[in-house]
């Protein structure tokens, strides 16, 4: 953690929000972006997002700095999104076991079609953009994070493991199902092309 | 290449310790079409992901924090817990009165 982050992590914990607001400018875009990722939907995503650095305040004195604040604050904004749909209950999210169906008929998930090369398969094709998202938010909770941590902003499987403080091989393997839950989802879009 | 191998590359590539690029040289080599499918789409997945642009912060949701921020007590001084306290204190006494 660089000196000047200390710093501003030490008087923010003294109650000083000028720091705080310093420290928030630093990691807002990610944390932002993060739960855009996992909500799909802007209002939501404002909502939290003032709930993460809310909270983040309320808790600034239980840091101990034995992680990167980054690591803290993803923690937290992960949290505060799980705990929120946790209470809505009702999520519309599809079981990655669940057998994929087109016109009526069970498709077998191994045999598709190469679509890799295909022109649309670029997010400038605004459909597939949408496709993406919407097979993102379909992915379970637990999925979702893995996949929006690792594949959408980057990190590594040992920063998803201090983020979410799940095992390595739980980062693993909820990666692994949720790039195949995507493929799978992105298979069903070219399919029907 | 055989398809064990390939999910055996793949699980290196789970464990950060391989790139996609490597596969590169081996693709035209794969034996069967599924493991050419497979890996092609599985790929193709991946780095759409990647792809997912970072957004701007909506312009004013900045401001909105702080304000809220500014009415929000920090974990040194609750006093919105505190007046709680007391204000439960006060129902308890005169719930306590003696009813002559």
């Amino acid at each position: 953690m660089k000196e000047s982050e200390k710093i501003l992590i030490e008087n923010a914990q003294k109650g000083d929000t000028a720091s705080f607001e310093k420290l928030i400018k630093k990691h807002e875009v990610k944390i932002y972006n993060l739960l855009l990722g996992m909500l799909g939907n802007v209002h939501a995503t404002e909502d939290l997002f003032q709930e993460t650095f809310i909270t983040a305040w309320k808790k600034i004195k239980s840091f101990r700095g034995d992680s990167e604040l980054s690591t803290w604050l993803y923690r937290i904004a992960v949290n505060t999104v799980l705990m929120k749909k946790r209470k809505k209950k009702k999520i519309t999210t599809i079981s990655i076991d669940e057998p994929i169906e087109s016109h009526g008929k069970e498709i077998s998930r191994d045999i598709q079609d190469d679509w890799s090369n295909s022109p649309l398969a670029t997010l400038e094709n605004k459909e597939l953009k949408k496709k993406v998202f919407n097979s993102i938010q379909k992915l379970p909770d637990k999925y979702r994070a893995v996949l929006v941590l690792r594949d959408v902003d980057g990190f590594s499987n040992d920063e998803v493991k201090n983020i979410l403080k799940i095992s390595l091989p739980s980062v693993k393997s909820r990666l692994h199902r949720a790039r195949m839950f995507m493929r799978n989802n992105l298979s069903s879009y070219f399919r029907t092309r | 290449m055989e398809q064990e191998k390939l999910f055996k590359l793949i699980s290196d590539f789970f464990d950060d310790e391989l790139d996609f690029e490597f596969f590169d040289d081996f693709e035209e080599n794969f034996e069967d079409e599924f493991s050419r499918c497979f890996f092609n789409t599985f790929r193709k997945t991946v780095e759409l992901c990647h792809q997912i642009c970072e957004n701007d912060l909506p312009e004013d949701l900045h401001e909105k924090l702080i304000m809220r921020l500014e009415h929000q007590p920090s974990q040194k001084n609750k006093p919105s817990q505190r007046l709680v306290c007391k204000k439960a204190k006060r129902r308890k006494k005169v719930r306590n009165i003696p009813i002559e």
